[in-house]
């Protein structure tokens, strides 16, 4: 337990002001030792839990089958967002639209896989373990944690904004943290005790050993990085001046939090965080979608654009990407609820200074439709295997455990 | 690293299974901890939680003492317990406490309801349905009745942010504290005549013309039968029977919706033939859920999750069938099968101890009432400024009345990430502060005074930790106190009483 013993030394000398902090310098001096391409990039994964309605977000606004299957539910013409004469945006994601046209979004349609499941729980652990067959327990992102040669002292590899770690980052190897707020994230002690009660606990922890039970190395690991992150998340949060107003929303909160770990390297040395993730919930529209629907992308439209203008402001727009995407769009015939079933193939966002900005794949048939659900026409580990080789640098073929033809979404 | 080789026969299974990589993160122990969530280990081939262990399980020897065996009883069965609670158990002795937990219904929990009815449920108020409840757990002398209750509610979901009457959701609650032990058959009919489930789950409103599709697939997918037992089809034809109801709403004086008793409209149900899983008629709801209770597969599925919910959290098949046909002969009785459980050696095996990770309301109960703090529940557990979401349940990712989605919670290894650790343990210093001390006018009984540090350990490691720990840990916590025979002030006693409530073996069950 070498490591955490150094981490608790270098923590009681922390100078927050004073060049790179201590814990930092032992992350970035081993992210330079790492084999692997030493990457400065970071990669945000924004998860839209519970099947995020497609078809209105990314609409074919000149498709009269769309019209005729969603009487109620499809967006008047007049309100489009249009990104050309065929396709347009929710008019809600007027903040999106914006950075597209600045080149900065790329829009990946049909994405989907074959065989999809129509069931929340199990589509998300599809996407989140890239394996239809439900065979793999690690996650993707997990994966590639566990593919960079050189984590011991990587406390913030990765980060989840939110109070539970999504399955995409299960890994073998790699414990990531959680932070549902930075004020509650640290350990609370009476003054006059605090530093004796926290060498205690380590203690207690590192003593409980028995060998067959699966909880001993999870609590072990989980108080590690947790008391490790916590330090570094207060430290990188307490330098940092957002360059805008971020919204009041858990989801900008997040991408806050973000922002801030993104900007704790200092001046050339790589930031300490790879892959952030954070989740917007509530797209499980099955009634009264339109009511529903609308301030969920405003919500997300706004977090994403006030979160990149702060990412640009701090000169770091060349060297972060976002990703979002959904366990399954919704059905395209609406129901009698003015509201929309279960359904497949989605789009996804990429947002970056280095995305290739621009409609890819093709948008999904309304003509040739599967018992009322869209057919997929990009697979979305091939979104993974572009992102994965050209942004993060990583095999995907390691990583994802198959060749997929790795989509070209970057200019890098 | 040493290989197999270099070590003694008896000890290659533990380094196989204890492969040591990068930061110590064991592979093949977080694989057994994934496996909580019920999945297949990730080093593939062996399933390291099955069959026999050839290294004696140390800390699992403990169960040869009855009173640990009481104490487990009472872990699985509860919220945690009082020192005297445990002794008057311990006392007892294991079948008598055995008998006494199953057989709820004869004892009086009158003192619960009057302390919940203080803070009981108010139109408009969302959040005062969970505290309601809360307060019930920490004072009822119903445990297992009131566990039971929170194993249908983390099961057949819902939430009142999505259903907004928390007067429906304490009556949604109440229909399953008085049905915890009743025919699965006959709990799945009242909850799908639920108006809270009607709203949640949206057949209020599925008519004949255009059936939603949402209760069906989450009753048969999460409910009832699990992913892979029931087609997409299936889904659909059910659709059709679970049309014609509607909650109708009233505007109450807060502005919120009051629910009403739900209503069924002939005209709006589909009253044609379906084929559900392989049976064809005109079923209406209570006919297809029939039809999906006499799948064998949802006898496994339901015996399934009370497994996981009592005993440990992957069963094998040979696990499960004595329970299965416990079930079965009891006509679906679900009391029968849980007594089954409490009463089979495999729940007292060494497989079983420490296997679950508490709850955040088994965890921070069992710390409230570790420290007499019962009447004071609903003040340590309310938010301390910046609203709802500071409140220490919601950080530690358990809010009754509102699992995350309808899936419930997952429950094991993602009870515990760094989030949720300091969220556990600073609710535990929260209790140890002024603001904790119950303000309710029955006074509590006052914290116990050791005289020495010694004393008090082995007073608070007894009934919270079965006095089963490492040397170690003994030793770091007597350290912190000045050593066994060190004079308590209160200030160190409280610190005492924090380090074993915050040790690693406390977050088990």
């Amino acid at each position: 337990m070498s490591t955490r013993r150094d981490f608790m030394r270098q923590m009681a000398v922390v100078s927050v002001g004073l060049g790179v902090p201590a814990v930092f310098a032992k992350a970035t001096a081993a992210a330079k030792a790492e084999a692997s391409a030493g990457t400065t990039r970071t990669l945000i994964v924004v998860q839209l839990a519970g099947g995020a309605d497609g078809l209105n977000t990314v609409l074919p606004y000149a498709d009269g089958r769309y019209r005729d299957l969603r009487p109620a539910l499809a967006i008047p013409e007049a309100e489009v967002l249009r990104l050309d004469d065929r396709t347009g945006l929710n008019p809600a994601l007027s903040g999106i639209k914006a950075l597209y046209d600045e080149g900065k979004v790329a829009i990946v349609q049909g994405v989907g896989y074959p065989n999809p499941s129509f069931s929340h729980f199990k589509a998300m652990d599809i996407w989140q373990t890239a394996d239809p067959e439900g065979k793999a327990r690690e996650g993707w992102l997990g994966s590639y944690f566990d593919s960079l040669t050189d984590t011991d002292g990587h406390p913030l590899t990765g980060l989840s904004a939110g109070r539970s770690l999504p399955p995409a980052f299960r890994a073998q190897k790699t414990t990531v943290p959680s932070v549902g707020s930075l004020d509650t994230f640290a350990l609370q002690a009476p003054a006059a005790v605090e530093g004796k009660r926290e060498a205690s606990l380590v203690q207690l922890y590192d003593a409980y050993k028995p060998s067959n039970t699966p909880y001993a190395a999870l609590l072990d690991n989980t108080v590690d990085a947790a008391l490790s992150s916590s330090q570094m998340l207060n430290v990188a949060h307490a330098a940092y001046k957002p360059a805008v107003i971020y919204p009041e929303s858990s989801l900008a909160s997040g991408l806050q939090l973000l922002a801030e770990l993104i900007d704790a390297g200092e001046g050339s040395e790589p930031t300490p965080l790879r892959v952030g993730h954070v989740a917007l919930g509530g797209f499980d529209t099955h009634t009264q979608q339109a009511a529903e629907l609308t301030p969920l992308l405003t919500g997300l439209s706004d977090a994403l654009t006030a979160f990149w203008r702060d990412i640009e402001a701090h000169g770091h727009g060349d060297d972060v990407a976002v990703m979002t995407w959904s366990e399954f769009g919704r059905r395209v015939p609406e129901n009698g609820q003015a509201g929309t079933d279960h359904g497949s193939a989605t789009p996804m966002f990429l947002l970056g200074n280095r995305v290739k900005g621009g409609l890819h794949g093709d948008a999904p048939s309304l003509t040739n439709l599967d018992n009322g659900n869209l057919q997929f026409t990009v697979d979305f580990r091939s979104v993974y295997a572009g992102v994965l080789e050209s942004w993060l640098e990583a095999s995907a073929k390691d990583v994802l455990g198959h060749q997929f033809e790795p989509m070209d979404l970057f200019s890098v | 690293m040493t290989t197999d080789d270099d070590r003694p026969h008896f000890l290659r299974r533990a380094i196989t299974r204890r492969s040591v990589l990068g930061t110590a993160a064991g592979a093949s122990v977080l694989a057994a901890a994934y496996a909580a969530f019920g999945r297949d280990v990730l080093d593939g081939g062996s399933n390291d939680t099955s069959g026999g262990d050839s290294v004696a399980p140390t800390e699992a020897l403990a169960l040869e003492r009855e009173a640990v065996r009481v104490a487990h009883l009472l872990r699985r069965t509860g919220f945690g317990v009082t020192r005297e609670e445990y002794d008057r158990y311990v006392a007892r002795g294991l079948d008598a406490t055995i008998d006494e937990i199953v057989n709820f219904g004869a004892i009086d929990d009158s003192e619960a309801e009057v302390q919940a009815a203080r803070v009981a449920p108010e139109e408009g108020n969302v959040g005062s349905a969970a505290l309601w409840w809360v307060v019930r757990m920490a004072h009822t002398k119903r445990p297992l009745q009131e566990k039971m209750t929170l194993f249908w509610h983390g099961l057949l979901t819902s939430q009142v942010s999505v259903v907004r009457d928390p007067i429906a959701m304490a009556d949604q609650n109440e229909f399953l504290r008085k049905n915890v032990f009743a025919r699965f058959p006959d709990i799945l009919k009242g909850i799908t005549r639920d108006r809270a489930m009607m709203v949640y789950l949206d057949m209020s409103g599925s008519r004949r013309t255009a059936p939603n599709e949402n209760y069906p697939r989450e009753l048969m997918e999460l409910f009832s039968l699990g992913e892979g037992n029931f087609t997409e089809q299936d889904v659909r034809e059910a659709a059709r029977a679970f049309t014609g109801w509607s909650v109708p709403r009233q505007r109450n004086d807060s502005g919120r919706p009051t629910l009403l008793e739900p209503v069924f409209t002939q005209r709006a149900f589909d009253d044609g033939s379906k084929t559900v899983l392989g049976e064809t008629g005109p079923f209406d709801a209570d006919d297809v859920l029939d039809i999906i209770t006499k799948q064998p597969q949802s006898a496994r599925y339901i015996v399934g999750r009370l497994f996981k919910f009592f005993v440990y959290p992957d069963p094998t098949d040979a696990d499960l069938q004595p329970f299965v046909d416990s079930y079965l002969s009891s006509g679906m009785n679900i009391g029968a099968t849980v007594e089954a459980m409490l009463r089979s050696d495999v729940f007292y095996s060494a497989k079983a101890y420490r296997a679950v990770v508490k709850s955040p309301l088994e965890y921070a109960i069992g710390a409230v009432k570790a420290l007499g703090l019962q009447t004071g529940v609903a003040t340590v557990l309310a938010a301390r400024g910046g609203g709802r979401d500071n409140a220490p349940l919601n950080q530690m990712g358990q809010v009754p009345m509102e699992p995350p989605n309808v899936a419930g919670w997952r429950g094991g290894a993602a009870w515990l990430n760094s989030s949720t650790m300091f969220a556990r343990l600073n609710f535990l210093n929260s209790l140890g502060t002024p603001a904790a001390q119950p303000r309710q006018a029955a006074p509590a009984a006052p914290m116990p005074k050791f005289a020495t540090a010694g004393e008090a350990f082995d007073h608070y490691a007894t009934f919270l930790l079965d006095a089963n720990l490492p040397d170690a840990a003994r030793q770091a916590v007597l350290d912190y106190a000045g050593g066994p025979d060190a004079r308590l002030t209160a200030d160190t006693q409280r610190d005492l009483v924090y380090l074993l409530l915050a040790m690693p073996q406390y977050h088990l069950s």
